[in-house]
């Protein structure tokens, strides 16, 4: 969590990602923050995030996100 | 039949009518007969292509949820016992099933949509290219196509739902007659918004009580939308036609200039007009449609803009193209390549930078097939993809020039300087051809002609908006402005009217009535009846 919570504030420094709940539904994260966080997480975690997990609930905290990870690892 | 005619009035008050009054599990059966007959009015022959697509996209639905409730039931047969490599086997190839039919129908949705709407571009472009090769060979375009009513619309709705399906978002629609509602929803139909079934298609199923502050508000949304479609854009609209017509050559740079404030005028207006119609009309009967514009005009860039104007497509692109065209295979490769070869910003940025390429490209000939509307497209791309490439840079040169971006006078810049190259973008579209647009846009740069900008030569008032008309116009976008100003300032204007007093209140409706009624502009000297985006 603590690694994620770190690229994530690379992306975008002005987000308390500890907090937001709503990044998606509020429209805090655009599109262009989505691909930057996909294509961070698609090589630090070396996953392969697909067009099915493109949801505004997975995208939605970072809760939300590490949980993602976790299912598409395991998956694997 | 247009949503400003009193035909359309009369329609729905009817339609408002029956709607209450049968028995609610009927309710369905009312809003499909009445989107059928409303649908009838374009045609008959029209009705074969909507009722097309509408087979074809339900049957291949529920195609999908068969072949994925078949990998479920088999996953449970097997129960928890089940490897990892027998499960991911399974996945597979239910999933290359699903895929298959999602392909297909989409395809068969999309052909019929490119065939009506773009089979003569590509003739004439074949043509163009014959003739460049000197070639001798031509294809004869087909004279009298059908362009059904809202066929974008409906088709883009149906491509939607196709995907959401393949993708397992929510289950089929099994019910033939709902379905077919959401394709061809009256209020909807002519020019969105673009509703995804897991918004509209829910509110189909849920019964729907009379309720008067649902009457109240749409009735308020469309007087509203009628103000900005009749008071503001059919004034603003000769304007445009004559400035931007064939004979565009005959005027300079501040006309154009002047037209290009016009058309901005009107384009919104227009647009976003007939969508508050659209929208109050689904709410006088319970329904409660997504936003399509949240006051584009105030973006602070072109990206931002994209976001608040037809936020509907927008969507629409960013989940069915935007997204897939990211994670696709060979932008995944080239961007896993840039980063073991250690070019990490490169390999970020190759996505940011290609998909809005794509995404534009589509925005542009989904307005019209025309090469004026890829390059529209095309500039648009450009802009985003270039902010997103060159943001450290102008980060940086915030940072050196000590600019303060959180102070208002920072924000006006950004938001004078998106409108222009907006402006900019609109003239791409209203212009005759490229070649006109082109020389449009050279000219609002080098010829300033400060008669005209200053009005000593009363040209203004002769270019088919006469001094009484701008005199109105002028008005209507203060009263236009105002609102938004207090919207974007979060004030729901509809729900602190209704908080008023009585006397205030009714006031304001009257007033605004009669404003609307007095100067709308109607008769067949201005043809009030099409909606700009009525054709796309």
């Amino acid at each position: 969590m603590e690694k994620l919570l770190e690229i994530l504030g690379q992306i975008r420094s002005d987000i308390d990602f500890t907090k937001e709940t709503t990044l998606v539904d509020d429209g805090v994260l655009d599109s262009f923050d989505i691909v930057s966080i996909v294509s961070e997480l698609t090589m630090e975690y070396d996953i392969d995030i697909s067009i099915d997990d493109m949801t505004a609930e997975n995208f939605n905290s970072a809760e939300a996100m590490h949980e993602m990870i976790l299912r598409i690892q395991d998956e694997d | 039949m247009a949503y400003t005619s009193l035909g359309f009035l009369g329609f729905l008050g009817l339609v408002i009518l029956v709607y209450y009054l049968v028995p609610k599990k009927y309710q369905w059966a009312v809003l499909l007969t009445a989107s059928y007959i409303f649908y009838l009015f374009s045609g008959v022959a029209q009705l074969a292509f909507i009722l097309g697509t509408t087979v074809v996209t339900y049957v291949s639905a529920l195609l999908m949820q068969k072949k994925r409730d078949a990998y479920k039931a088999e996953l449970a047969a097997i129960g928890p016992d089940i490897t990892r490599e027998k499960k991911q086997e399974l996945k597979k190839t239910a999933g290359n099933k699903i895929r298959r039919v999602q392909f297909a129908s989409v395809i068969a949705v999309l052909l019929v949509l490119a065939v009506v709407k773009y089979l003569n571009f590509a003739i004439e472009s074949t043509n163009t290219i014959f003739n460049v090769f000197n070639i001798d060979a031509y294809l004869s375009p087909v004279e009298k196509m059908i362009v059904p009513l809202g066929i974008s619309f409906y088709s883009f709705q149906a491509m939607g739902y196709l995907i959401d399906i393949g993708r397992g978002r929510y289950a089929a629609e099994k019910h033939f007659g709902r379905l077919a509602l959401f394709l061809s929803f009256f209020p909807t139909i002519v020019q969105g918004p673009i509703n995804r079934y897991g918004d509209l298609g829910a509110q189909f199923n849920k019964e729907h009580s009379f309720d008067y502050d649902n009457l109240k508000f749409g009735a308020q949304l469309m007087l509203w939308g009628f103000f900005k479609k009749m008071v503001i854009a059919d004034r603003a609209a000769p304007a445009v036609a004559a400035i931007f017509g064939s004979n565009y050559a005959d005027y300079n740079g501040s006309v154009y200039f002047f037209g290009m404030l016009m058309y901005v005028l009107q384009i919104y207006c227009d647009f976003s007009g007939g969508i508050d119609i659209a929208r109050g009309a689904a709410q006088t009967l319970g329904f409660n449609l997504p936003q399509n514009f949240e006051r584009p005009y105030f973006s602070t860039s072109v990206a931002d803009y994209w976001r608040r104007w037809h936020a509907t497509l927008g969507a629409w692109m960013r989940e069915y193209v935007f997204y897939p065209v990211m994670l696709s295979k060979p932008l995944t490769k080239i961007s896993k390549a840039l980063r073991k070869s250690g070019k990490a910003k490169l390999a970020k940025l190759v996505p940011s930078v290609v998909t809005p390429f794509v995404v534009f490209f589509l925005i542009g000939i989904w307005h019209g097939a025309n090469w004026k509307y890829v390059a529209f497209g095309l500039y648009n791309a450009t802009i985003v993809a270039g902010s997103v490439a060159l943001a450290p840079v102008f980060k940086k040169a915030i940072e050196k020039l000590h600019i303060n971006t959180e102070a208002f006078s920072w924000k006006l810049f950004t938001i004078v300087r998106t409108f222009l190259v907006l402006g900019i973008s609109k003239i791409l579209v209203k212009s005759p051809g490229l070649k006109a647009a082109l020389h449009i846009i050279k000219s609002i740069f080098t010829e300033v002609d400060l008669d005209f900008v200053f009005g000593l030569d009363g040209k203004i008032f002769s270019l088919g908006i006469d001094e009484k008309n701008m005199f109105v116009l002028f008005v209507a976008v203060l009263i236009l402005l105002g609102v938004s100003v207090l919207q974007e300032n979060g004030m729901k204007m509809r729900e602190t009217l209704s908080k008023q007093n009585i006397v205030f209140r009714w006031a304001v409706y009257f007033i605004a009535l009669i404003f609307v009624l007095v100067f709308g502009i109607y008769g067949p000297a201005y043809d009030a009846a099409d909606f700009i985006y009525g054709a796309y």
